[in-house]
């Protein structure tokens, strides 16, 4: 059975009592440029189940930290989302009123991002930038506030949090900012988690620790997580499911045991095949040839089609819909691995 | 294959494109391209100014009184832009006023920028001791007020172009050199001056064959500042009757006299006012516009 | 920091020691003696004499420089060879003056400035962004005593609101600070924006975002916080350049403060006078420099570790 699918079709796969918390409906959100708009999330639908983890993979440039953005609303300047929606709980963030998505974010939807030295303001005291998470969006005392953001450094696992607090962020090692990240995410008690490749800058080391970090917070508060990365391989070992994104567009969606035992999409088996350990033992790591093309120069067929290792005669002149399987996965690719 | 190709091509500029290029950005912005504009204008004009100056004979010009055609509003007959209290033709005496300020503006600009290099490279290539001294002046020059020192060298020599001159140049000479240390100090570090360096090409001629090409942009676009600094610098103390001295028409002389009949023709004061704006603010948009081409990180101070 | 302090306040020092032996070392040997100016030609040769032996210019001038220096530790600057007013008093109210003066441009050049420059970063394009932009390019293009004269035409000479010079109340005051202000506020206004936008546009900007924080914060707190590094260090410089145009600007004014006395005593070679003069505002453009080094190293939390560190 071989049908284009929507979101709303894709079926949630959380299991029982885990309802969509969030739904993405054919959100596209194009850049302005000088030569005309471009396109760099298009038409991209998902959804996140309550308590959930979802995995969104693509090489650099394919659109997912867009895709993020955008759910935020805090896309650049030059960015704008062009159509679709994103319901929370029902409620459409694209449509939501400026004030009321202030409100929205940190209290329901939290993000954390890839640099953490950078992501924390250089002038002022790590303990100060919790305390203000809190305060935005709680009329409480400062005491109140500073219990609070003190509980969240101990969630996280940062060891005397009250020594930390008047670190400013230069004073601490990127593990520890990313913690600190968290615990500023986490303090409001989201019900989101947005992770923008947040372990990619730290150490293999430290990177296991906060993915353990994340699947124990999930499980302790029912927390949804969408994790963004360019590494199949870190994303194979925390998301119940994953999305592959390509040139802007999702290519093939599924349970992440499944699409690695299993993968449809050819270039979500070359991504696959690129995670270090997999494959022949010995043999070169597997790189994907050539680049993302630019959004402004995709192809008109298959996008994938000129790094494609087994393209056929359509790929280069029909865009492929995305198929739906029985299992409720699906992708998007004219000749799928069998 | 000699040293200095090995050693060039990885810095790898092709100066016509790169010029090209950097045209095709500078006219793509607007308020960039009004700047350009003003001071190909005010080049233009002060060239003609310096002639009058420099050629002899030519002085009648900006000179020659007609007490009966005193104080006329521009677009007066035989006045374009009428004339001062002397019946003296204020266009001719804006033309040479500029000519004036344009050399004195590129002659102080281009000793400061040549002390400048000169100091900034060899503190920020060779590092030590030569920087921490260098820099220590560095460090107290830059933004000593131009003004009050030209005032205190005035009281020292007589009071003169010459000696507002020297105090601008003994001060702007430090934005270069600052500058220039900063990327020095950066550009020491790039894979082809190491090269260059480990191949053994010597100190001084990495700093002229490899450095300086590469501050070619941000120092151009400092010297555009500096030149319209060093022009109001004059006018100011010329204004004030520490600059230029009679019977030299510099702008800044050109509006103190104006300011004398500010009641009874104030053009006497706005005629050569606006040309001085005019320059200024030509240079300083076309500075703008020459910076984002070149260099959009390069900051004003 | 208390080494900090000490180490520039010593640098500060030095460079002022420098400056004021260089000062009176050029103003002693400078061509065309002072005499030639004061004293009538016809008795040249006896007045010279005398003068020189009065003011003691006869001695070498590392001599001269100590009894100079002595003289000034005594409080006394010495006398005016023109006037035969003291100096002391004459920088004691010249000085206040100037201070009024000085104090009301930096007032108006930061109060108009920063909120101006903060509003037009966290509103690109808008209209206050243009319009503030408008006036940064007009400050910078307009000379200040080019904007004396238009402003003395329209609110003295037209209107009659103001005086055209001199110096007297708050009135007297308005014109010459507005001029001394305007080069300060269009060069700081545009700082302050570049600087705010540069801040806005970085990562940590984002996350107060995500976190929820209002705009109002994350543009007037974080932002402006972040921004203000580079407005303080040119705070330093931006005052040491209204010092050198005070000069100027009371000039035009004919405001009685120091820089009219300094230019006044070099155009008539009042030699004393434009010594001490001198020396003072050297130390204070020194001043100003030290105070610039100390806020930008409150202002930076890594400089300031640094400097703790070693």
């Amino acid at each position: 059975m071989v049908t284009p699918t929507t979101g709303r079709d894709l079926a949630t796969v959380g299991g029982p009592g885990r309802g969509p918390l969030l739904e993405i409906s054919h959100l596209s959100v194009r850049l302005r440029m000088r030569s005309g708009p471009i396109t760099v999330v298009d038409d991209v639908s998902l959804e996140i189940g309550s308590g959930e983890i979802l995995g969104l993979v693509g090489e650099s440039g394919c659109g997912k930290s867009m895709t993020a953005l955008a759910i935020m609303r805090l896309l650049p300047e030059a960015a704008e989302i062009a159509g679709g929606s994103v319901l929370l709980d029902g409620e459409d963030l694209v449509r939501t009123k400026p004030e009321r998505m202030r409100q929205i974010r940190g209290a329901e939807v939290a993000m954390v991002f890839q640099e953490p030295m950078t992501s924390l303001d250089p002038a002022f005291t790590v303990g100060h930038q919790v305390v203000e998470a809190v305060r935005a969006h709680e009329k409480v005392s400062r005491a109140v506030s500073l219990r609070r953001a003190e509980e969240s450094f101990e969630r996280v696992g940062i060891p005397k949090p009250r020594e930390r607090f008047d670190a400013y962020p230069h004073q601490l090692s990127g593990g520890l900012c990313q913690r600190v990240m968290l615990a500023m995410a986490l303090v409001t008690s989201p019900r989101l988690l947005i992770a923008d490749e947040p372990t990619t800058a730290l150490d293999v080391t430290i990177q296991a620790q906060i993915l353990e970090l994340i699947k124990q917070l999930r499980t302790e508060l029912n927390l949804s997580v969408l994790w963004i990365s360019h590494d199949f391989g870190v994303v194979s070992e925390i998301a119940d499911r994953v999305a592959v994104m390509y040139a802007g567009e999702i290519v093939e969606i599924g349970e992440t045991s499944h699409m690695l035992g299993a993968p449809r999409h050819r270039y979500t088996r070359a991504l696959i095949d690129s995670i270090p350990g997999r494959g022949e033992p010995r043999s070169l790591l597997r790189t994907i040839p050539g680049q993302v093309p630019d959004p402004g120069a995709r192809p008109a067929g298959c996008r994938f089609s000129p790094r494609c290792d087994a393209p056929v005669s359509e790929c280069e002149l029909i865009h492929p819909e995305l198929r739906a399987e029985r299992d409720a996965s699906s992708f998007r690719c004219h000749n799928p691995v069998a | 294959m000699s040293v200095e190709q090995v050693v060039h091509v990885p810095s790898g500029h092709e100066p016509a494109r790169r010029l090209r290029e950097a045209l095709t950005l500078l006219f793509a912005n607007k308020l960039a391209s009004i700047g350009a504009l003003l001071a190909a204008a005010f080049v233009v004009v002060g060239v003609a100014g310096s002639v009058i100056v420099l050629v002899p004979g030519l002085d009648h010009l900006y000179t020659d009184q007609n007490l009966r055609a005193a104080l006329l509003p521009p677009l007066a007959p035989d006045h374009v832009l009428g004339t001062d209290h002397l019946g003296r033709d204020l266009a001719w005496r804006v033309v040479t006023g500029s000519g004036i300020s344009l050399m004195f503006g590129v002659a102080v600009t281009a000793i400061s920028m040549a002390i400048g290099m000169v100091v900034g490279s060899i503190a920020g290539y060779y590092g030590g001791i030569a920087d921490r001294l260098l820099s220590g002046a560095i460090d107290f020059t830059w933004g000593f007020p131009v003004i009050l020192l030209a005032v205190v060298l005035g009281g020292m020599l007589s009071p003169g172009l010459l000696v507002v001159g020297i105090a601008v140049a003994s001060v702007t000479w430090a934005g270069f050199a600052r500058m220039i240390r900063a990327e020095a100090i950066s550009l020491h570090e790039k894979e082809f001056v190491e090269a260059a360096r480990a191949l053994g090409v010597s100190g001084p001629r990495i700093i002229v064959r490899h450095l300086l090409p590469n501050m070619l942009g941000s120092t151009l676009v400092l010297g555009t500042y500096y030149v319209a600094a060093a022009i109001i610098v004059e006018a100011s103390l010329s204004f004030i009757g520490l600059g230029a001295q009679p019977p030299m028409p510099s702008l800044g002389q050109l509006i103190a006299t104006g300011r004398n009949f500010l009641s009874v023709d104030p053009w006497v004061a706005v005629v050569p006012g606006t040309a001085m704006a005019l320059i200024v603010l030509g240079l300083n948009t076309f500075g703008d516009g020459l910076r984002d081409v070149f260099d959009p990180r390069l900051r004003r101070w | 920091m208390i080494r900090f302090v000490l180490s520039r306040g010593i640098r500060a020092a030095l460079i002022f020691v420098v400056a004021s032996v260089a000062v009176c070392y050029g103003l002693r040997v400078a061509p065309g003696s002072l005499a030639d100016i004061v004293t009538n030609p016809l008795n040249r040769a006896f007045a010279v004499k005398d003068l020189e032996e009065r003011l003691g210019l006869d001695e070498p001038v590392i001599v001269q420089y100590f009894v100079f220096v002595r003289n000034i530790m005594g409080g006394d600057f010495g006398v005016s060879f023109i006037s035969n007013r003291s100096v002391t008093e004459i920088i004691a109210t010249g000085g206040l003056n100037t201070l009024k003066l000085g104090g009301a441009a930096a007032i108006l050049t930061y109060f108009i400035s920063v909120p101006l420059g903060i509003m037009a970063a966290a509103r690109r394009n808008s209209v206050i962004d243009q319009g503030s932009m408008l006036i940064a390019v007009l400050g910078m293009a307009i000379p200040n005593f080019f904007l004396a004269i238009l402003l003395v035409r329209l609110f003295a000479v037209e209107l009659r609101w103001l005086p055209a010079a001199g110096q007297g109340g708050i009135k007297h005051l308005i014109l010459p600070a507005v001029v001394l202000a305007a080069e300060a506020i269009a060069i700081n206004l545009r700082l302050v924006r570049a600087s705010v936008l540069e801040q806005l546009s970085r990562d940590y900007i984002r996350t107060l975002r995500a976190k929820g924080a209002s705009e109002r914060r994350v543009v007037w707190i974080h932002a402006f916080r972040n921004a203000l590094p580079p407005v303080i260090t040119f705070g330093g410089v931006m005052l040491r350049t209204l010092l050198g145009y005070t000069l100027v600007v009371e000039v035009i004014f004919r405001y009685p403060g120091l820089g009219f006395e300094l230019v006044d005593s070099v155009l008539k070679r009042d030699y004393a006078v434009a010594q001490a003069l001198a020396l003072v505002f050297i130390a204070g453009v020194v001043l100003f420099n030290f105070l610039a080094d100390l806020g930008h190293h409150l202002a930076e939390p890594r400089i300031r570790e640094r400097g703790a560190a070693g």
